[in-house]
This record gives C-alpha cells, sequence and structure tokens, in this order.
C-alpha cells in the first residue's frame, strides 16, 4: 500500500491474492467485494512504513512523476517561482542564522563585565577589524644554526650545479671572440737592440697587419692564399648566439651565488663566540662580503 | 642547403689545428680515430665532398696548449709527422690532440709518473699508434732511455717548481740540437708568494743557463690566469759561424 492508501492488486504465478487494506479504507462495502473472491487471504496490517518500504517502492514503478510547476503566466510579475530545492537551502540558512541568534543572545545574558578573557590582549583591532596579533616564531640557538647552515648549502649545491653546466657549456664554446679581445702579454724574446728597433709583428708572425688582431687564428700568409671558406649560414649564426646568451646568463648567476655564499660563510663566522670579535677591514658591497680579520691563534 | 653551412671548418695557423665556426664555435683537432672520443669531448663530422671527416673539440679551459694556440702563439712546433717529448700527460687529454696534430707519421712520447693517470693514458694509447706511453719520473729520464729517440720538440706541464730543470736534463738526453721546447709555467707552482711576472722572468732566466733559449711568452687569458707559456729553442747552431 503506499501513501496515499490506494489498493494494489498483484496476480502472482500461485494466484495468490494479497490484500493489504489502510484502516480507513477498511468499509464494509469493500470487504463485500473482496470476500467475494475464491481464495482470498485478507491481511490486515497495521499502518507500519519500514514493514511496508517493499510495496511503496514497487509501488512507485507505474506512478507518474510530477514535476513541479513553474510560475504561471498570469503570477509572472512576481518572479521566478521557487521550488523545494531552493526552498530547502533559504530554510535551513534561516534557521542555522536563529540558532547562532540564540546562543549569542545566551552569552551576552551570561556575561560578566568584570571577566578576563585572553583574547582581551591576543587580538587588536585592525582597520574595523578584530585580528589576531601574530606571535613570532622561537628557535633554540641550534636550530638557528641548523637553518642557516641549510641555507649555505641549498646555495652551494645550487652554485656547484651552475658551475657543473657552465664547464659542460664551455667545453665546447670557446669565446674565440671575446678571447680576441681580451689582453694578454706575448713577449718576444731578441737578440739585439737593432731587432728591436725595427720590430715588426706582422712580419715577425709572418700574417697580414689586418690579422694581428684576430689572435686566435692569425693565418700565415702563405696558407692566406690558398684560404677559401663556405660562407657561414644565418640560423647557425643565431643558434650560437642564442647558446652564447644561456652561457652569459648562467656565469652571472654563477657569480651571484659565489657572493651570496661568501656573504652566509663570513655570517657564520661571525657567529662564532669562542674567538675574539674580529676586525672588520672591507665594508661589503653588492658583489663582495665584508671582510674581517681574525686574530691569529696557533691551533696547537 | 640554403644560406650556407651550418659548421665551417677554418685551418689554423698551425698545422693540424682548426677552428670550427659557425654554430660551433671552438678549436678542434682532426680526429685520427675518427667514431670515437678520447675522454668525453665533443666531436663535429663534416661533409667534405663525398666522406665525412670528425674533428675532435680541444677544450682550451682544461689545456694550456689550446689556450696557448687561441691566444696566438707563433709557434709551437709540433707539425704533422714531428716527434714529441710531453713531461706531465695527466690522463692524456691534451696527449689525444698531439697525436692528432702530429698524425700517423708522427710521435709522441708521454712521460706521466702517477699510476693513476697513466692508467688512462695507457687506455689512449692503445687506440692511438703514434702514443708512447711512459710511467716514469721525468726526473730521471736514464731510466726511459730504451724507449725513446731524439725528437724534435719537448712539451713540458708538469707543473712543479723545479721544471726549468725537469725540462733541461730531458733535453740534453733526449732534444736534438736545434730543437725546440714548450713549457707552460704556473705561476703558484713555482712560488705562490711572487707576483706571476716575476716567476716568469725567473724561470726563463733558468731556462737561459741550461741553454734553452727562449723565443716568446705568452699569457694564457681569458683561459687561465697567472698562467704563461715560453717557447723557445735549443741550443740553436751558432750563427756567425756558418755564414
Ligand atoms: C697540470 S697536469 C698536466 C695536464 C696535461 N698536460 C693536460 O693538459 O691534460 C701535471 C701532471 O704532471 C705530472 N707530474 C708531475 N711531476 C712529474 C714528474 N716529475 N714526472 C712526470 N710527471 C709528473 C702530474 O702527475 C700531473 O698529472
Amino acid at each position: 500500500m503506499d501513501v496515499n492508501g490506494n489498493f494494489l492488486c498483484f496476480h502472482n504465478t500461485l494466484k495468490l491474492e494479497f490484500y493489504t487494506l489502510h484502516p480507513k479504507l477498511f468499509t464494509s462495502a469493500l470487504t463485500n467485494q473482496l470476500l467475494g473472491l475464491s481464495v482470498c487471504l485478507l491481511i490486515y496490517l497495521k499502518h507500519q512504513d519500514n514493514a511496508m518500504s517493499s510495496w511503496k517502492k514497487a509501488s512507485k514503478t507505474n506512478q507518474k512523476t510530477h514535476r513541479e510547476r513553474h510560475q504561471p503566466e498570469a503570477r509572472a510579475h512576481l518572479g521566478l517561482l521557487e521550488k523545494k530545492k531552493d526552498y530547502k537551502k533559504r530554510s535551513n540558512d534561516y534557521h542555522r542564522k536563529q540558532k547562532v541568534l540564540k546562543i549569542l543572545r545566551k552569552k551576552a545574558l551570561n556575561k560578566n563585565p568584570d571577566e578576563f578573557y585572553f583574547h582581551m590582549i591576543n587580538s587588536q583591532m585592525v582597520g574595523s577589524r578584530h585580528k589576531e596579533k601574530i606571535k613570532p616564531d622561537t628557535h633554540t640557538p641550534d636550530q638557528i644554526k641548523l637553518m642557516e647552515t641549510k641555507d649555505l648549502k641549498y646555495v652551494n649545491y645550487k652554485r656547484t650545479i651552475e658551475h657543473k653546466k657552465i664547464d659542460k657549456m664551455q667545453s665546447s664554446l670557446h669565446l674565440l671572440d671575446s678571447a680576441n679581445q681580451v689582453k694578454n702579454n706575448h713577449t718576444f724574446f731578441v737578440e739585439s737592440t737593432d731587432e728591436v728597433k725595427n720590430f715588426n709583428l706582422a712580419s715577425r708572425l709572418d700574417t697580414h697587419p689586418m690579422l694581428l688582431n684576430r689572435k686566435t687564428n692569425r693565418v700565415r700568409n702563405n696558407d692566406l692564399q690558398n684560404l677559401s671558406l663556405p660562407q657561414v649560414s644565418n640560423e647557425s649564426l643565431e643558434q650560437k648566439k642564442k647558446v652564447y646568451n644561456e652561457l652569459e646568463k648562467r656565469l652571472n648567476r654563477e657569480k651571484e651565488l659565489s657572493v651570496i655564499q661568501q656573504k652566509l660563510e663570513i655570517k657564520k663566522f661571525l657567529k662564532d663566540k669562542t674567538t675574539k670579535k674580529p676586525k672588520q677591514i672591507k665594508p661589503g658591497t653588492k658583489d663582495a662580503p665584508l671582510v674581517y680579520k681574525w686574530e691569529y691563534k696557533r691551533k696547537k | 642547403m640554403k644560406g650556407g653551412s651550418n659548421v665551417v671548418i677554418e685551418p689554423h695557423r698551425h698545422p693540424g689545428v682548426f677552428i670550427a665556426r659557425g654554430k660551433e664555435d671552438a678549436l678542434v683537432t682532426l680526429n685520427m680515430v675518427p667514431g670515437e672520443a678520447v675522454y668525453g669531448e665533443k666531436r663535429i663530422s663534416v661533409e667534405e665532398g663525398e666522406n665525412k671527416i670528425e674533428y675532435r673539440v680541444w677544450n682550451p679551459f682544461r689545456s694550456k696548449l689550446a689556450a696557448a694556440i687561441l691566444g696566438g702563439v707563433d709557434q709551437i712546433h709540433m707539425p704533422p709527422g714531428s716527434k714529441v717529448l710531453y713531461l706531465g700527460a695527466a690522463s692524456g687529454t691534451t696527449v689525444s690532440h698531439v697525436s692528432d696534430i702530429v698524425g700517423p707519421e708522427g710521435l709522441v712520447y708521454a712521460v706521466e709518473f702517477s699510476h693513476r693517470s697513466g692508467r688512462d693514458m695507457l687506455n689512449v694509447a692503445k687506440k692511438r699508434t703514434n702514443i708512447i706511453p711512459i710511467i716514469e719520473d721525468a726526473r730521471h729520464p736514464h731510466k726511459y732511455r730504451m724507449l725513446m729517440g731524439m725528437v724534435d720538440t719537448v712539451f713540458a706541464d708538469v707543473a712543479q717548481p723545479d721544471q726549468a730543470r725537469i725540462v733541461a736534463i730531458n733535453a740534453q738526453h733526449y732534444l736534438k740540437n736545434g730543437g725546440h721546447f714548450v713549457i707552460s709555467i704556473k705561476a703558484n707552482c713555482i712560488d705562490s708568494t711572487a707576483q706571476p711576472e716575476a716567476v716568469f722572468a725567473g724561470e726563463v732566466k733558468k731556462l737561459q743557463a741550461e741553454r734553452l733559449k727562449p723565443q716568446e711568452q705568452l699569457t694564457l687569458e681569458p683561459y687561465e690566469r697567472d698562467h704563461a707559456v715560453v717557447v723557445g729553442v735549443y741550443r740553436p747552431p751558432a750563427k756567425n759561424k756558418g755564414e
């Protein structure tokens, strides 16, 4: 039997028919009809939902599901018609707030104006709002020391990585253009002062005077005549420029890291209270750490 | 290929040495054993006509000789076919490039006293027939006389304070008259307190005293700091006599 108290009639294979009746509907007229059936078992059950749930579910299988109606056109000016789903939300929210208000009201009534709360000193007004005061984290000296060495180790580690990458890149990028510009000393030993006077670098090196600035390869005069080099493609030059850019960035980063490393090391040494306070010799700059001098003490 | 090639090989002033340009920017030598790297260095293959030619990149940040070549040294005295005595061969990285330069007609006697480095060098020599590995102290050249012949050039990079003397006794034993020497000097290996320039000058004096006549001296920036290479001639034939 379903909620509406409808009659249900099942004809199973055994031709056994069960009728369940709601007490309200157990009227004499009906019973008279039913009792007229040949094999009939009449069961009267008290209205018990749980015992009936399987019936209930079964009954719904051929029940038409009604959808909630929408706002009739005549009332369209009132806006969308609220559905049950929306109503539940609104209602739950309302009741929750009511509960909170009730608790607050109770608390306000019970409040003792002379009572002390820690929150009075642990919070503070920021703008127009209460905010918790943030307490600084505290560490033992050992913890601080450890954290600082961790920083130093991390910087060291990063620097080693950078260094390795640079090494790898430089093994096949030989900075030929900048090597031509970097100054180095080239001394020639000669026999007499006369030779010094008449010294001509181009003829001594047996090369063209135009090549003197190109020290990475000052081709000899003889070879210059048979030298024929194919054109270099533009893309390959672009490619080269790209890798050199990367190399430059890495070199800068490595330098930066090495300065940081030195600065952290100095900081660490200054923390050491077992030695006498060192004298500062040079102030620190952007690319060099402070320089201190410790008193030299023989260990043993 | 449109617009030129990606890698161009430019012959260097010193025969046997080349420079790769274009996509690359490196000093290279012609690989005598194509298809094999010696110490993990990069190889560059270039098609020339029908056949492929392979070059090996020679890192000037790791090799004093390479740094000197790019620094513009006048002479290295290691033309193809020459015989070179190399003192302080270490693992044989530079030696392998010298072996490329002198080619199959030439010879490199590579002396190294540390067994550990010597082992790597022996492996290099296995693949390259023009290297004769010698695991001995270069201070006692008579110990390896059985393996040696006269040489055209002595190269030394032993990084020892008595390097000049080491070169001198080796020259006395094995360098032909009028042969050449190329030595690399690391200033703080000789005297770590003195100015590098002073150290170089001191070394030059010592060489002169041993009849090793310097002809040029070159510092190795930007590849090395406080390093110099000195090139010179041993017992040059007297000039006036012949004329
Ligand atoms: C600076 S390293 C040479 C690096 C090598 N020329 C290169 O560019 O690959 C110096 C080498 O000389 C070796 N050495 C030092 N004293 C020596 C000696 N008396 N006899 C032989 N080798 C020596 C050392 O063992 C070390 O491997």
